[in-house]
């Protein structure tokens, strides 16, 4: 019996857990399509969940989404159409780079998205197999549990990248006037900031029943399985005045990658408040790092790690952001780019708007891009 | 994202503060007087990013909400044009707090001269368990 304890401590806070049904679906979106595919399976008595993902030669990313309603369950490894194997979490759980959180055991259901990077690209026809587990509440292997398994495949052969984006407004945050052309403005910035890297995003407004301080997207939080049920695609940024009644963070994405079904992980939850500072007034400047928190977020739910963490000892697994290892180096390295891990300022804020290459391929693999 | 690495609890208040994904403020050490001074100068609302004055208001309320110093801060900002965004926090969780600080938040808030505040404070006011802050705004 193989322990997880590591990736279930670290990442039981972490990740998504479903709620809601998912169903099988198929629509058109951009140059290709989305095929989804739910299926009801069975661990092994050693706790392994095979999973058949079935591509054909159109197919350049898939998503799978395997959750279960007691117990804890993760994301072992892929194997490709040849019988190879091209990705496995053992190779991951011992060093400094992070590649994706599907490898975290979560309380309910694991987000694996393939390929992360360009580099574990492009996907060849085949049967392909992806392997899950189910485990207990202490990180050990638990056969024979059932598993609800989504499969969404994309095949995206062209046209201009494009994500769906909904704000949606708690608290009745819509009648704020203040707030809300706020909000506009920063997403506003956000378009500008993707746009750089060929990413349009869309963005709707919608409002939802939710107190004004929203929770975090953790198990429990199932208003956040409702809200997305309701909205359905792309990436939902829920504005609270707080986010878990404090101002502890400015925003918080619901996973690494999020899962794009709906469950209490399913949204980015941002405060407006921590934004616009002690005189709860936006200056520009603090519109600048609202546009970035939401950016930061979401590329956090598309699958984009920091590029240091800090510390200065664990990094993503991208080759083109800088590996430093200080907080001077990594400063100097890294302050400009959008996935740094705090803003930095002196007399002013840095603009934390840059994306390497390769970042701008995870954004671009994430089946939730279109 | 939250990452729950041990590293991060032997940064000074700032570094911790400054950080764009949670960071619990238990993890700013021992509540001790050097932690509340350091946190009382972090609510300045001029420090970038401002995030972190919020954040330090916040860890104060939830660190040192007894002590006295901080309950006269919190007392004094409800009157302070330029701080109406850390009361809107702090009676966000005025049912947290202890009821003679509560109390005396939204006392003073509901005279703010926000009207976001003073409004905030009748909500918090009127949903109140404590029957003494209840009572603000009961005829």
């Amino acid at each position: 019996m193989i322990f997880r304890l590591f990736f279930l401590a670290l990442g039981a806070s972490l990740l998504a857990c479903t709620t809601g049904a998912p169903s099988s679906s198929e629509t058109t979106a951009c140059d290709g399509e989305i095929h989804s595919e739910t299926l009801s399976l069975k661990s092994d008595e050693d706790g392994r969940v095979t999973v058949p993902v079935a591509l054909d030669g159109n197919d350049d990313a898939f998503m799978v989404l395997t959750a279960r309603s007691t117990g804890t369950v993760s994301t072992d490894g892929v194997v490709d159409g040849e019988g190879t194997p091209v990705l496995d979490w053992e190779d991951w759980s011992t060093g400094h780079e992070s590649l994706t959180n599907a490898f975290f055991a979560s309380s309910d259901v694991s987000v694996l998205n393939w390929p992360v990077r360009d580099e574990d690209g492009p996907l060849a026809a085949g049967d392909w197999t992806v392997f899950a587990s189910t485990l207990d509440n202490d990180g050990y292997y638990k056969g024979n549990q059932a598993a609800e398994v989504t499969v969404i495949r994309r095949s995206c052969s062209g046209g201009t990248p494009s994500i769906p984006i909904t704000i949606a407004y708690a608290g009745k945050l819509e009648k704020d006037r203040e707030v809300t052309s706020a909000v506009e403005a920063a997403a506003a910035r956000w378009i500008e900031i993707y746009g750089e890297y060929g990413v349009d995003i869309t963005v709707d407004y919608v409002s939802v029943d939710m107190d004004g301080s929203v929770p975090e997207p953790l198990p429990g939080a199932d208003a956040y399985t409702d809200v997305y049920a309701a909205i359905g695609e792309g990436i939902v940024v829920v504005v609270g005045d707080d986010v878990a009644g404090n101002a502890n963070l400015y925003g918080e994405a619901g996973g690494i990658p999020g899962p794009i079904l709906p469950s209490p992980h399913s949204v980015v939850a941002v405060s407006w408040l921590v934004h616009a500072g002690p005189d709860a007034a936006f200056s520009d400047e603090e519109i600048e790092i609202f546009a970035e928190t939401m950016a930061h977020e979401s590329g956090h739910f598309l699958g984009l790690y920091h590029p240091v963490e800090d510390g200065w000892t664990y990094w993503d697994a991208l080759d083109d952001t800088k590996k430093c290892s200080s907080e001077s180096s990594c400063e100097s390295a890294l302050s400009d780019n959008l996935m740094f891990p705090y803003p930095v300022c002196a007399a002013r804020c840095v603009e934390q708007v840059a994306l390497s290459t390769g970042q701008v391929g995870v954004i671009l693999n994430n089946v939730g891009v279109r | 994202m939250l990452f729950l690495f041990s590293h991060a609890f032997a940064a000074p208040a700032f570094d911790l503060l400054k950080l764009r994904d949670p960071v619990p403020c238990a993890a700013l050490g021992e509540a001790t007087p050097v932690l509340r001074d350091e946190l009382l100068l972090l609510t300045a609302p001029d420090i970038l990013p401002s995030s972190v004055p919020m954040r330090a208001a916040d860890c104060l309320a939830e660190r040192f909400a007894e002590d006295p110093a901080v309950q006269a801060a919190f007392t004094a900002w409800t009157l302070d044009p330029a701080r109406p965004g850390q009361v809107l926090l702090l009676l966000g969780r005025a049912d947290t707090l202890p009821e003679p600080m509560a109390l005396a938040l939204v006392r003073g808030s509901l005279a703010s001269p926000s009207a976001r505040v003073s409004e905030k404070a009748r909500s918090v006011a009127e949903l109140s368990a404590a029957a003494s802050i209840r009572a603000l705004v009961t005829p």
